[in-house]
């Protein structure tokens, strides 16, 4: 019961925030943005507070009653500080390199202090990690990787983050959940069910490797970025002949193409988690490799680009 | 797991602000705790410090119930009594040092500096001077800065320090206000008082000897401002406490007057004399007026010997207002028991003798207390501080033998003479004179104007005040007990005052209690008289609209300018004005609709603005012309001030449109 009140709050309070802070990709943080709660500590210090009002009160002594003023002043006072200590940051979305599910997606998070110092910032997702930042007003700006953790495949937008600060004494929590426009791809979890078959010998399933006699070596060519570093020709490396590739033509018979309707009888998901751990692993060996989806086909290739797109493709199904 | 602890890394520096935090809290109260508690602290400290650089490990639990026991048993054999206030402020400050070694998350972190807090304010019971004020700001200010260790990276005092002291002065106006307004109740409940300070004073009882220790003090006992024409010195008796219960050696007040004694305060007839008394703390247990006399107060009662007293025992200074008719009698029912005429187990024949003779001799009460002054004046006593010690038969041997004495020998022999010759009589305690602080005007009472003189009750007049010491040593109570004794050895022998001979001494002594007589009238005398008083002066009227309106002014502006000045981001050095212009006329297209997107050239804008709204296109056009002028010419040039101001000019569309369209006809369409 309590839990599920506190969900309904929950909702209700992010769809107000929806409305007060909708996702950007960047933002500053502002009176619209920022909100200040005591802390634990706060609420401690406030029963001091009220032990030193009972003290000056029962005792008749107004010096206790100055000191208990004024330190009640001080914990107003704060609230600005601590406002102060978020007013004005910059937050812009950075990059997020796509991982596979159940994995750690890493997000980059650049701040911008803004001609100010701003203390002891804790930036992350809620309930997950917080990193602690610190800028100078002269350094400006800092990069700070925060950490979603990621279950399904697909386009993973996390929801909103949390900035955090108790700065200067810690007994007020200032805090701002500002929606960041974060895109982070997450490609299915590798499981290999099924060994990977050749769909062009049609049964006869053998798993290539390089080794294979197939592939006839036909020369030598320029290393370009992507391609498998499998195949550079270290000798000549060692030479200082620079990076060369070695070339194999392939048969067109023993082109290897994962294909979806090779996996019967597993799910969806099952079908692309096996995909992806083919994907990897002949990229693994620097095999040419396409993929044969139901609606889509990816022409064979080979190295980091060509993976990249047909994980892509499998995460996006 | 939560984020405070996930927080909480035990940073050394914390750990050396919380170390610090904790000796700053206890050093300044070593005056009340035990001195082996520093002891304590610095073995703990040194424990944790260890423990916090990995060498040593958290102490087993039957170490701690050990040290825990055994610093309670110091604490009981430093103390007469666990519940005193000493006692207890004791354990609190053993609780936050103990409670180090188990110091493992934030909350206990959090939960020293709390209690830290609250010790520096108990400290503020045991003194209130300004010193004691000043000493309490510096425990707190290392507090905050301890506290604020927790949320800096790199806990660099000079920073620190920096908005601490920003944070102060902007929460000043608001304590301020508070303090003024904030109503003073009484007492919730009773506390133990803060005992073992009491200071030297006046005790209830009294014996030959007593007053010439007092007399030895240099402490201040209170001030006196009065409104109007101060009476002269012979005048001023401020009658403490009646001491009429005798066992034959000691005079103590008769318990019967303890629980018969609230009565209705006296009616006093014109002319009124009106003083304000501010009794010095620690050492007053009861009031001193002028008699007759009624006090202005409401936590105060007159009893039936024509004392005012408290209600509750005195705590701190206690400051009341008296009006008195010095000519008005002190009428009285109960004065002819036969405890006004009890001579104790007293054996003095020869003072009864000599008594019994003037009872013969003089039927009339007032020639017998008559001759008893005759006796006083024609006698060679010599008045002295340091009078012999007498033996059994004291009264005897002063009167007869010795002759020499201080003002309580000559009052108890007097009273002794007066009952035993039928004529009911006691003795009265309190101070004589004072001396009168000419800067501004009030008068000082030192413990070493501290006497005592009798009453005698005559029928149809009520009690009399005969001081025989005045008729020994008349310069006493004409120029006061420091022209008297001045040169007597030990008065003011203990204190650091006897410096008093030297009129530059003097003067400064004057200004220094000037300062602390304006500091116990305005700041801890502070209660809901004056508080009423000054609010009626500043406001006019109370009423809840004007607190409310002065709550806003004083409490909200202050906080309002503070904001301001916090909130506001420091101005960037050597700004790139025409950059901000050109931003600020990009914001106004903006607002148009036509925001500039994140990444644009100024020149891609402008040609997406002509594009699409072709009629901000030459105002956008003029502007980005203007920007990249000034963005390649000399700063100090004069075409780039001219450009710059152009450009400040027109970073507004609509105004813009407006010039152009009076000056040059263009229209937008």
């Amino acid at each position: 019961m309590k839990n599920r009140i506190r969900a309904l709050f929950r909702r209700r309070f992010n769809s107000w925030l929806d409305k007060r802070s909708p996702r950007c990709s960047e933002i500053t943080l502002n009176q619209r943005r920022i909100f200040i709660i005591p802390s634990s500590a706060g609420l401690g210090f406030a029963i001091m507070l009220l032990g030193l009002l009972l003290l000056a009160i029962n005792y008749q002594n107004n010096l206790i009653f100055a000191l208990c003023f004024w330190l009640f002043s001080i914990f107003l006072v704060a609230i600005l500080h601590t406002y102060a200590n978020l007013s004005g940051l910059l937050l812009r979305a950075g990059a997020a390199e796509p991982v596979f599910a159940g994995e750690l997606a890493s997000f980059h998070l650049h701040l911008e202090a803004g001609r100010r110092d701003r203390h002891r910032l804790n930036v992350g997702f809620p309930n997950q990690q917080m990193e602690v930042c610190d800028i100078d007003a002269e350094m400006g700006a800092a990069n700070v990787i925060i950490k979603y953790p990621t279950q399904k495949r697909g386009a993973l937008r996390p929801g909103r983050m949390e900035v955090t600060s108790r700065y200067p004494l810690g007994i007020l929590r200032c805090w701002s959940a500002p929606s960041l426009d974060w895109h982070c791809l997450v490609y299915p979890r590798p499981r290999c069910l099924r060994p990977l078959l050749n769909s062009a010998d049609s049964g006869e399933g053998h798993i290539p490797d390089r080794s294979n006699d197939s592939d006839e070596f036909s020369g030598f060519n320029r290393y370009q970025a992507g391609q498998s570093p499998r195949r550079i020709f270290w000798k000549a490396y060692a030479k200082g002949q620079g990076l060369l590739v070695k070339q194999y033509e392939q048969s067109q018979a023993d082109e290897l193409i994962l294909d979806w309707d090779s996996l019967e009888g597993l799910s969806v998901e099952e079908r692309l988690s096996t995909l992806c751990a083919w994907a990897l692993d002949c990229d693994k060996q620097g095999l040419a490799y396409g993929l044969k989806l139901p609606k889509l086909t990816v022409a064979s290739g080979s190295g980091s680009g060509q993976l990249s797109k047909v994980l892509r493709e499998l995460a996006v199904f | 797991m939560t984020t405070a602890n996930i927080n909480f890394v035990a940073q050394r520096q914390s750990v050396i602000w919380l170390l610090l935090a904790q000796l700053v809290t206890l050093a300044p109260q070593l005056g009340v705790l035990p001195v082996w508690i520093l002891a304590v602290w610095a073995f703990v400290a040194l424990w944790y410090w260890r423990i916090v650089s990995a060498a040593w490990s958290f102490p087993a639990r039957w170490i701690k119930a050990c040290i825990a026991l055994s610093t309670l048993g110091g604490v009981y054999f430093s103390f007469p009594s666990l519940f005193s206030l000493e006692a207890m402020v004791t354990i609190l400050v053993l609780a936050v040092v103990l409670k180090l070694l188990e110091l493992k998350t934030a909350r206990d972190h959090w939960l020293i500096l709390m209690l830290s807090y609250f010790i520096v304010a108990c400290g503020l019971l045991f003194s209130q001077q300004i010193g004691a004020l000043i000493m309490a700001l510096l425990q707190i200010a290392v507090l905050l800065l301890a506290q604020q260790a927790l949320q800096r990276r790199r806990a660099k005092t000079l920073p620190m320090l920096r908005v601490v002291a920003v944070m102060a002065l902007q929460s000043l106006p608001l304590m301020l206000m508070l303090f003024v307004i904030f109503p003073r109740i009484g007492p919730l409940w009773t506390m133990p008082l803060p005992g073992g300070q009491a200071t030297t004073g006046m005790s209830d009882s009294l014996e030959f000897g007593d007053i010439a220790k007092l007399s030895q003090s240099g402490a201040l006992a209170f001030r006196v401002r009065f409104n109007g024409v101060m009476p002269a010195s012979h005048d001023l008796y401020w009658r403490g406490l009646v001491l009429d219960d005798f066992d034959g050696r000691r005079w103590t007040r008769s318990s019967w007057s303890l629980w018969s004694n609230k009565m209705p305060p006296p009616v006093l007839a014109e002319p009124q004399l009106n003083y304000t008394v501010t009794l010095e703390p620690g050492s007053h247990k009861w009031l001193y007026t002028l008699p007759q006399a009624v006090v202005s107060r409401d936590d105060v009662y007159y009893s039936n010997q024509h004392l005012w007293l408290p209600a509750r025992p005195i705590t701190g200074r206690l400051q009341y207002t008296v009006n008195s008719n010095l000519g008005q009698a002190l009428v009285d029912n109960k004065a002819l028991s036969r405890k006004n005429l009890s001579l104790g187990r007293a054996a003095n024949p020869r003072a009864e003798a000599l008594a019994a003779q003037w009872q013969t001799q003089w039927p009339d009460a007032q020639d017998r207390v008559a001759a008893a002054i005759r006796y006083f004046e024609q006698t060679p006593f010599i008045y002295t501080l340091t009078p012999p010690l007498l033996g059994e038969s004291n009264v005897d041997e002063f009167l007869f033998d010795s002759r020499q004495g201080f003002c309580e020998h000559f009052a108890g022999s007097f009273v002794y003479l007066m009952r035993a010759a039928g004529v009911p009589a006691r003795i009265v305690v309190g101070y004589q004179g004072g001396e009168f602080n000419d800067r501004d005007g009030y008068l000082l009472v030192n413990q070493s104007d501290a006497h005592a003189w009798a009453e005698v009750y005559i029928d149809g007049q009520g009690w009399l005040r005969v001081d025989p010491t005045a008729t020994v040593a008349p310069n006493r109570i004409r120029l006061g007990a420091e022209a008297m004794l001045r040169d007597q050895e030990g008065y003011l022998g203990e204190s650091p005052l006897s410096l008093r001979k030297y009129e530059w001494a003097k003067r400064f002594r004057y200004f220094v209690d000037n300062i602390n007589y304006a500091w116990a009238r305005w700041i801890l005398n502070y209660d809901s008289g004056t508080q009423n008083d000054f609010l009626l002066r500043v406001l006019g009227d109370i009423n809840p609209q004007r607190l409310m309106l002065v709550i806003m002014l004083a409490g909200g502006i202050p906080l309002c300018l503070a904001a301001f000045f916090s909130l506001r981001l420091p101005k960037r050095a050597g700004e790139d004005l025409a950059a901000r212009y050109y931003l600020a006329s990009c914001a106004a297209l903006a607002r148009k609709g036509v925001p500039r997107r994140a990444g644009e050239t100024p020149d891609d804008y402008l040609r997406r603005v002509a594009a699409g709204h072709a009629c901000w296109a030459a105002w956008l056009r003029e502007q980005t012309r203007l920007f990249s002028l000034c963005s390649y010419l000399p700063e100090d040039s004069v075409s780039y001030q001219e450009n710059l101001k152009s450009l400040k000019r027109g970073r507004r569309p609509q105004k813009y449109l407006e010039r152009s369209n009076s000056s040059m006809g263009y229209t937008s369409k």
